[in-house]
């Protein structure tokens, strides 16, 4: 297999010396060095790297300014940051930026060595088929425990149009973290109100049916990346709340650069839609 | 809905659309929507999490996000509003959502935002965290834009 090629961008002889021990030499290979901002400009695009590590603190500018600039002419560039300092506010101006890879100094080989993995995988993660498998099993839950099991199939697709059809009613949630993309609860009027009134255990208004299916979904989402979180490590995904979507016609364009996966659940009372789409940084 | 939160969207807005190629920003009436936000025809929504949460819907018809659109992209015409204008229209909330929360965390408050589901059709309306949210209308060169913020503090209010 292929090395990896890193560009190590640290002003400190000493740390580059540390990142490159830290670094195994089976998987990667350190195709330069630059020890300033301007030199790590240059040298990106002349070397081409498959990832960058970047630190923050450096003499002519910072790292973060260093790496929107590489990313303003490269925007596929892949960029670790690895730095002593990681606060919040630093880590937002990062993610802005689209930087999802952010290390504290000292960081152990291992956990540099996943880090920059997960940052070349382009478009299949090692952990998508885990997130998808978790959020999958909180959605089969949650519909199985609500109707009884065996009244409920579920099929799963990875072909999808261009853009999603509601049926009439649904959620969005968004992801946001070390990856982001979003959730899409869809289904019929009529099922959201049947499913409401199962919920509740009497009749269910409009209200009540919009409110139960933003619970669908906030419930499926919160377990669902709660586990995934808890499984893989260096994953660090947060939810935002659902919004709503109701009408006669209307239709979500998909994510660019996604990767879709969905599942649909047939019930006694409707069917209902999953859709889980992550982009591709 | 904290007032707060008003003036960091309008200046994202202000200072991202110029570099877009829409000169003439001029802010409209501000209001308090109830409910749900009824679409003009495209809706962008961008989920916000951490230390305010919630969701912004962008509101606008579908011409004006192809005027708009065609300004971003250098003036080129924009007759059908498909792929290529429907990405510039995301591109855009997601730069001025993204200028916000830079302006949030001036504020001291930190944000992350999802990206933003661009939503076509007819008839629909856009339901946000809470029943009460902000209507703000901004106009770009005339053409209108509406921003609804369904936010609130995570932070407990000092």
């Amino acid at each position: 297999m292929r090395k990896i090629r890193v560009l190590i961008v640290d002003d400190s002889p000493f740390s580059q010396a540390v990142i490159k021990k830290n670094l195994p030499e089976d998987i990667f290979e350190i195709c330069g060095m630059a020890a300033n901002g301007q030199e790590g400009i240059g040298k990106y695009f002349v070397l081409k790297p498959d990832v960058v590590i970047m630190d923050i603190t450096m003499p002519d500018m910072d790292g973060l300014e260093c790496s929107r600039q590489i990313l303003l002419r490269d925007q596929a560039a892949r960029i670790v940051i690895l730095s002593s300092m990681k606060d919040d506010a630093l880590t937002t101006r990062a993610r802005l930026l689209g930087i999802r890879w952010f290390l504290q100094k000292p960081a152990s080989s291992e956990d540099l060595t996943n880090m920059l993995r997960m940052a070349v995988s382009r478009c299949a993660p090692e952990w998508w088929p885990l997130y998808q498998e978790q959020l999958r099993l909180s959605f089969e839950e949650f519909m199985s425990n609500t109707m009884a099991p065996e009244a409920c199939t579920f099929t799963v697709s990875e072909n999808t149009p261009d853009a999603l059809d509601s049926k009439g009613v649904c959620a969005i949630v968004g992801i946001t973290g070390t990856h982001s993309g979003r959730i899409i609860m869809d289904t019929s009027h009529e099922a959201a109100a049947r499913f409401a009134q199962i919920m509740l255990g009497h009749s269910a208004s409009a209200e009540d049916a919009l409110a139960g299916l933003a619970e669908l979904a906030n419930v499926v989402c919160g377990r669902g990346i709660s586990r995934a979180n808890r499984i893989a490590k260096g994953l660090d995904l947060r939810i935002t709340p659902a919004s709503l979507l109701e009408g006669k016609r209307l239709s979500i364009s998909n994510l660019p650069n996604h990767q879709i996966l969905s599942v649909t659940a047939e019930t006694p009372i409707g069917s209902f839609l999953m859709s889980m789409e992550m982009t591709e940084e | 809905m904290d007032a707060r939160f008003i003036n960091p969207v309008i200046d994202a807005f202000r200072e991202i659309l110029p570099q877009l190629g829409l000169s003439d920003i001029q802010r409209g009436k501000v209001s308090m929507g109830t409910n749900a936000v009824e679409s003009l025809g495209v809706t962008v929504i961008i989920g916000v999490t951490k230390d305010v949460r919630g969701s912004i819907a962008y509101n606008l018809s579908e011409a004006t996000a192809m005027l708009i659109a065609s300004a971003m992209m250098g003036g080129m015409p924009v007759t059908q509003f498909d792929d290529l204008p429907q990405s510039a229209i995301s591109e855009l909330v997601n730069m001025v959502t993204a200028n916000a929360a830079i302006r949030f965390e001036q504020m001291d408050l930190k944000v992350d935002i999802s990206p933003p589901s661009l939503v076509v059709g007819a008839d629909f309306r856009a339901r946000l965290l809470q029943e009460k949210f902000l209507v703000i209308e901004m106009l770009a060169d005339g053409h209108l834009v509406q921003l609804n913020l369904g936010l609130e503090s995570a932070q407990p209010t000092a």
